[in-house]
């Protein structure tokens, strides 16, 4: 790059000097070759004037004329007499009889006209140029010959030669100059335009925060200033895009709903990070994808395929294969209509799970009610009918009717019962009690309480204070209850002769009490549930044991009414441990 | 022409794939259905039987269809290969599930051994081998298919584990001997579905690297 600007300016000096020169050398020596010539036609023929004053027509020169003659011509120049008819009559370097007709020469034709005649020849007998000068020689008159003059042009050339190696070698040391000066200012005016290329290459690859300085104050730096300003002019409309782009994306992301964008092709345009959650979890970016690479579900594409056929947007409701099964309405609108297809599509997910666990939970709900009342009540209109029928005279067997009687009705009250305090906890309506309590006296209250229900089983409950009071603002029978509660299911749950152990632990501004068991355990697949009212992990079993499935929901409801949380772990055949946190009062 | 090419290439993996999601759904809701011991969920499996054999012939088709008319070179025609053979593991996983689902209908009629033990674990962990041997497929990612080619002991080590429980739970309760051997059963279609995912994750690689890596040729091609 360098070099190439470099050998281009070199090489235009360089035809630049080598016109220059052959104007120079063709103008000068010619001229120089002129006037030379000129000037020393003009000698030979002042001389040759002088000369012919001493001529006289048929009058042979004398030796002494002859000496004359001869001092008076310059070095080399040589004197020749010819008479009209071009015979030679004198010559001062030859022998006139020996030498030919002169008639033909064009200098001495031109002196018979009575003008001075002037030729250069070249003499092939002595090689080299000659200037030939004649005049007519005159008497009265009449031109009786004429006088020539001639002199070898030798010295002149060589004087020429001169000249033109003194132009050569100037051209020489002015092109070496010339390399010298182009060679810097190429490397100058390259590292200029590097420099230049540089900062362009880095504005194209997105960096605009730089600036770029230059020496010098040409065209270059004018470049580099408007450079400089379209670098700060993209930088902002960059950060301002960015700002937008960065804006809708948070925006965007931020949504509970999953988004997605499709284009006409069904190619991925956009996603957020719900959208990605759902099914683009291990890849950095589903955008450029074709929808069925990230799609990967039945229903769905089905969906989609359906919906860009028919133009129109259009619902619906489907399940995403995870554990825990999720529940999603997609909703898939086309925007942006063109020539009767839309140009993009846009699908927004919105997370239905909590609503289908809401309306499981109602079904179930009711579905458990009725059941629950279904069996007491059943027993209680069976044994009333037998009693009616007759039975009530039988003294042996009424009283066991009536006990039965009595115990499911009992149960149904107790069904009832927790159904209603729940209902008034949930509403929220519920009338606490709430006073400064020591939570280590109701444990102990609850421990001995449960005691009834652990010794047929031999199951036993440990519970050791580790301080002696901890004071905490609840309701007591509230929080009694629920120990209650959680002490009697460990206590369902152990094997018989099992332990069952309370733990209290402090956690920042809270308290933890924790019941925990060695018995059968819960499967992991039933923990998310177990809050739920009804919700049984074993439904024959529990019935069994007298439980109305309301317990843990009760404890949940008390628990999350004193600001707590309850959590339940378990591991099958090992055991479970259920806690629940309450705020520590403030000193 | 070529344009043409790209097209229907894209097409064929459009196919698959729409057959893999088929398959997936199957898988999904055979578990579904054993876990849940839910029927109803089990005869929508029986649902998907059909359109997943018509997929299959229609990816055979058009595959072949390709192989003949266009010649394809170095790393199309492993992708087409790729796809003929994904396709018929595809097609085998979804018979499995029919497999699991007649069993799971046939342990509807009998008291529930329970809890299932390990077996939503395993059933989990073969749909996730599903998942990932598809999405390394799709994505290209060598990674993905190698970390699906381990998982595929852990699957064996459950069946192993599971067969154990059974064999216990047989001899001391003669009457759950049906319940065990259906469950013994599925536990062995599972471990099928795992093996078919593990050759799906093989040709995973196999298009991305151009590599066999079955029968642990990787391996001893190392050695050398």
């Amino acid at each position: 790059m360098k070099n190439r600007l470099f050998i281009k300016i070199l090489l235009t000096y360089l035809a630049l000097i080598f016109v220059l020169l052959g104007v120079l050398d063709f103008y000068l020596t010619r001229d120089v070759e002129k006037r030379q010539t000129d000037q020393i036609a003009k000698g030979l023929e002042e001389r040759a004037e002088l000369l012919a004053l001493d001529i006289q027509p048929d009058v042979p020169l004398g030796e002494t004329q002859r000496k004359v003659l001869a001092a008076h011509v310059p070095a080399n120049a040589r004197i020749t007499w010819i008479e009209p008819h071009g015979v030679v009559l004198e010559d001062t370097n030859a022998n006139p009889a020996e030498m030919e007709n002169h008639a033909a020469r064009p200098e001495f034709i031109e002196a018979l006209q009575g003008r001075v005649g002037r030729s250069i020849r070249f003499s092939h007998t002595l090689h080299i140029n000659f200037l030939y000068v004649a005049i007519p020689l005159e008497s009265d008159g009449r031109i009786f010959g004429a006088l020539r003059l001639a002199y070898p042009l030798s010295d002149l050339q060589q004087q020429i030669q001169v000249i033109r190696r003194r132009i050569w070698i100037s051209s020489l040391l002015a092109f070496l100059l010339a390399a010298l000066i182009g060679y810097l200012l190429s490397r100058s005016l390259a590292s200029r335009i590097d420099a230049l290329r540089k900062f362009s290459e880095s504005i194209a690859s997105g960096n605009f925060q730089q600036h770029i300085t230059l020496r010098g104050h040409d065209e270059l730096n004018v470049l580099a200033q408007s450079l400089n300003s379209t670098a700060d002019q993209l930088y902002t409309l960059f950060q301002s895009l960015d700002a937008e782009r960065a804006k809708l994306s948070t925006i965007l992301d931020n949504t509970s709903e999953g988004v997605l964008v499709l284009d006409r092709d069904k190619n991925i345009v956009l996603t957020n990070r719900i959208f990605n959650a759902l099914f683009n979890r291990r890849f950095p970016t589903a955008v450029g994808k074709p929808w069925f690479e990230v799609i990967r579900h039945a229903e769905l594409q089905a969906f989609i395929d359906k919906t860009f056929e028919s133009q129109s947007s259009a619902t619906t409701s489907l399940a995403l294969h995870d554990t825990p099964e999720r529940f999603f309405q997609v909703t898939l609108v086309p925007v942006g209509k063109k020539e009767g297809r839309s140009a993009l599509w846009i699908a927004v997910f919105y997370d239905t799970t909590e609503l289908e666990r809401l309306e499981r939970v109602r079904k179930d709900f009711i579905a458990n009610v009725s059941h629950e009342m279904r069996t007491p009540l059943a027993t209680i209109q069976g044994y009333a009918e037998t009693l009616a029928e007759g039975a009530v005279n039988d003294l042996e067997r009424r009283g066991d009717f009536l006990e039965r009687i009595r115990l499911q009705a009992e149960r149904l009250g107790k069904l009832t019962g927790d159904l209603l305090t729940l209902s008034t906890i949930e509403a929220g309506k519920y009338p606490f009690k709430k006073s400064l309590q020591d939570l280590n006296r109701i444990i102990t209250d609850a421990v001995i309480a449960v005691d009834g229900v652990a010794r047929p089983s031999a199951v036993t409950v440990r519970y050791q204070p580790t301080v002696s009071s901890l004071p905490v603002e609840c309701d007591p029978d509230a929080i009694h209850q629920v120990l209650l509660n959680l002490l009697d299911n460990a206590v369902k749950f152990s094997r018989p002769g099992g332990r069952i152990e309370i733990e209290l632990r402090k956690i920042d501004r809270a308290v933890q009490v924790a019941v925990v068991d060695h018995g059968i355990g819960i499967p992991s697949t039933d923990l998310p549930r177990l809050g739920e009212r009804f919700y049984r992990v074993d439904k024959a079993r529990s019935r069994e044991l007298g439980g109305t499935g309301l317990g843990l929901a009760i404890v949940k409801h008390i628990v999350e009414a004193h600001e707590g949380k309850l959590n339940i772990e378990s591991h099958l055949g090992e055991g479970s441990r259920f806690s629940f946190t309450l705020p520590v009062a403030e000193h | 022409m070529h344009r043409h090419f790209e097209e229907e290439l894209s097409e064929l993996k459009q196919k698959l794939l729409s057959m893999g999601s088929l398959v997936e759904r199957s898988l999904h809701q055979s578990i579904k259905a054993l876990i849940e011991r839910d029927a109803q969920m089990g005869l929508k499996v029986f649902d998907d039987e059909e359109p997943i054999n018509r997929l299959q012939i229609e990816i055979d088709d058009r595959a072949m269809r390709l192989l003949a008319l266009q010649q394809p070179m170095a790393g199309d025609l492993r992708l087409i290969a790729s796809v003929v053979k994904i396709n018929n593991d595809l097609e085998r996983i979804g018979d499995q599930c029919v497999n699991i689902t007649q069993r799971v209908l046939s342990l509807m009629h009998q008291t529930p051994i329970s809890p299932l033990i390990d077996m939503p674990r395993m059933a989990a962990a073969a749909e996730k081998m599903l998942h990932d041997a598809l999405d390394a497929f799709v994505n290209r990612n060598a990674d993905l298919a190698r970390t699906v080619l381990e998982s595929d002991d852990t699957v064996d080590h459950l069946r192993d584990d599971i067969f154990q429980e059974l064999v216990k739970y047989m001899s001391a309760h003669p009457e759950g001997v049906q319940a065990a051997l259906d469950l013994l059963l599925i536990s062995r279609n599972i471990e099928r579905i795992a093996d078919h995912a593990t050759n799906i994750a093989e040709d995973a690689i196999f298009v991305v690297a151009g590599r066999d890596v079955r029968h642990h040729m990787e391996e001893t091609s190392k050695e050398k």
